[in-house]
Parts: structure tokens; C-alpha cells; sequence
């Protein structure tokens, strides 16, 4: 039987709305719990040792291994410490930007 | 008629079919809106190569985003006799916006498990769709089923997609073909294809048929 009684208020179209707009909730939540998961890095694995130190190879212009070799003679720091300096200061900076 | 073509996993070919049965809708003398919801924008690019290539059965495509797409597409039905919505593969406020206002729904799935998992979302969906949009009727359907006809996966996804009480499974299978990408390069359906694929074209036509109750 249909209910023809009066109302005070319009009939309501939220219910529909937030059907919808549901959607939107959904992907924050989902996107909330994946940032959480992406948050453990591979570097940041328990098994990772700071102390451990691998050999990566590198080829690189002519040009920049006789920059290297003039900027060691310049400061006194081994060519493998100023390029380990200037490329891990440069990965962490390109890392946070990614975070 | 305003059929949805939708679901909660990508690629399970819901453009494919969105297309192709667009395309057989306007060459059978329709007047047909396919309307785009997914960013990815495939469904509009088909037609824009449509349109480029000259073909002479021109298929209106418009892109729509957002919690207002059923205004727009009541908007639409008004001008169109038919409308064919191809949503994205997520649940998003398009999708459920397009559930409100459909007549038809497609949920087209592989029968593969990553696939069915996600029909339990979908079915939640349906339910909550159909409490404001009671004439909904939603169906599952099988498509990029393999033709190795010694793979039985097609009968072990039937049996457990009886679970779901709000889908009902197409009788109709559409397998994994070759043409339907072909088609889809050209900014074709199947059944424009030069070298003509029965198989594929018979396949489509069924689900035509079945869609636009053209038997």
C-alpha cells in the first residue's frame, strides 16, 4: 500500500549520493592501507646491513673520470669517496621526492 | 535502452564489447551514444580512429566523469535510443552513478580467480545499486575464454559463480580471438573486419542479440 501520508522535508536524494560518492571513500581507504604497505622499503628490510658495502659498476664519460681524478688531487679524498658521497646524497634527495 | 558495461577488474575486455556492440548497434540503424567513464579514454580513441578512417556507420562518443554522469546520461536518453556506457575497472563514482541509471548491466570476467575475487565487491554493489535502481538486471559474462578445448576452467568459473545471489551468469562465452584486437586497431567491431572471423562474429552477434533482445 503506498504511503500517502504528509511529509515536512522533500524526499532526501542523499542515500543515492552517498552510494556514489562511496566509491571515493573506498579508494582513500584503499589508497590509506597501500601507502601503509608501500611505506617498508626494500632498504629498509631487517636484513639490510649499513656496514655492507657492494661493487656497483659504473661507465661514465672520459670527461667526468678526469673531473673526479682533479677533484680527488684537489681535496685529498679518495675518487671512490667523492663519488660515493655525491651519489648517495643524490639518490636520498630523488628517493624523498618519490616517497 | 542504457546498457552498462562494467566492473571492478581491468582488463576483462569491457571496451571490446562496449565497441563492437556500439558499432553493430549504429550499422543496424540505431541512433547510439557510447559514453566513455574511463580515463584511460580506449572507448573514445576507438571512435576518434573511427571517425579519422572515414567509416561510414559513425558512432557519437562523448567522455563523462564524475558523480553526475546519470544526470548527463538521462540528459542523453532523451536524445539517443540507445546508450552504451563502458565504466573503468574500478569501483569509482562513474560506475555507480551508471548502475543507478542502467537498464543493463555487463560484468565481463575472465575465468580466472583474480577475476571471480572481485565479484564479490560487484555483487555488493548490485545489491546496494538496486535498492534505487530496482529494473537493473545485471549479468556476469565469460569473456577471453581460452579455445583450448581441453582447458575446462569455464566450467569449474560457472559452477562458482553460482555464489553470487545478485548476478546472474550469460549463458553466452566469449573467447580469447585475435580479431577482436584486430578490430579494435582499425577502430572497427568484428563484423567489419575484411577478412571476416565467424567465429568471433557469430560470438558477438549472440551477445547482441541477447543485449538488444534482437532475436
Amino acid at each position: 500500500m503506498q504511503n500517502n501520508k504528509l511529509t515536512s522535508h522533500r524526499p532526501s536524494k542523499r542515500p543515492i549520493e552517498e552510494f556514489i560518492l562511496a566509491a571515493e571513500q573506498r579508494k582513500e581507504d584503499s589508497d590509506y592501507n597501500n601507502s601503509k604497505i608501500e611505506e617498508i622499503y626494500p632498504w629498509q628490510d631487517s636484513l639490510v646491513r649499513s656496514d655492507v658495502q657492494k661493487v656497483f659498476t659504473v661507465k661514465l664519460p672520459e670527461e667526468y673520470i678526469l673531473k673526479i681524478k682533479f677533484i680527488s688531487d684537489k681535496t685529498n679524498k679518495s675518487q671512490q669517496k667523492i663519488v660515493r658521497e655525491i651519489v648517495c646524497h643524490e639518490v636520498d634527495s630523488i628517493v624523498s621526492q618519490l616517497k | 535502452m542504457i546498457v552498462l558495461i562494467g566492473g571492478e577488474k581491468g582488463g576483462t575486455g569491457k571496451t571490446t564489447i562496449a565497441t563492437n556492440l556500439a558499432a553493430m548497434r549504429v550499422i543496424n540503424g540505431h541512433d547510439v551514444l557510447l559514453v566513455d567513464t574511463d580515463k584511460q579514454g580506449s572507448a573514445s580513441a576507438w571512435s576518434d580512429i573511427r571517425d579519422k578512417n572515414n567509416i561510414s556507420a559513425r558512432v557519437s562518443n562523448v567522455q563523462k566523469f564524475g558523480s553526475n554522469l546519470g544526470a548527463d546520461v538521462k540528459d542523453f536518453k532523451s536524445r539517443y535510443e540507445d546508450i552504451i556506457i563502458d565504466a573503468g575497472g574500478k569501483d569509482s563514482v562513474e560506475l555507480r552513478a551508471a548502475m543507478i541509471i542502467a537498464d543493463l548491466m555487463y560484468v565481463p570476467v575472465q575465468a580466472s580467480q583474480f577475476d571471480i575475487w572481485t565479484l564479490s565487491i560487484i555483487n555488493d554493489l548490485i545489491a546496494q545499486a538496486k535498492v534505487f535502481n530496482p529494473k537493473l538486471i545485471p549479468f556476469i559474462l565469460i569473456n577471453r575464454a581460452t579455445t583450448n578445448p581441453l582447458v575446462n576452467e569455464v566450467d569449474e568459473a560457472k559452477s562458482v559463480l553460482q555464489d553470487f545471489d545478485h548476478l546472474k551468469l550469460s549463458d553466452l562465452l566469449l573467447k580469447e580471438r585475435i580479431s577482436y584486437r584486430k578490430a579494435a586497431k582499425g577502430g572497427l567491431s568484428v563484423i567489419e573486419l575484411e577478412k571476416s572471423d565467424i567465429k568471433a562474429i557469430t560470438e558477438i552477434t549472440t551477445l547482441y542479440n541477447e543485449v538488444f533482445n534482437a532475436k
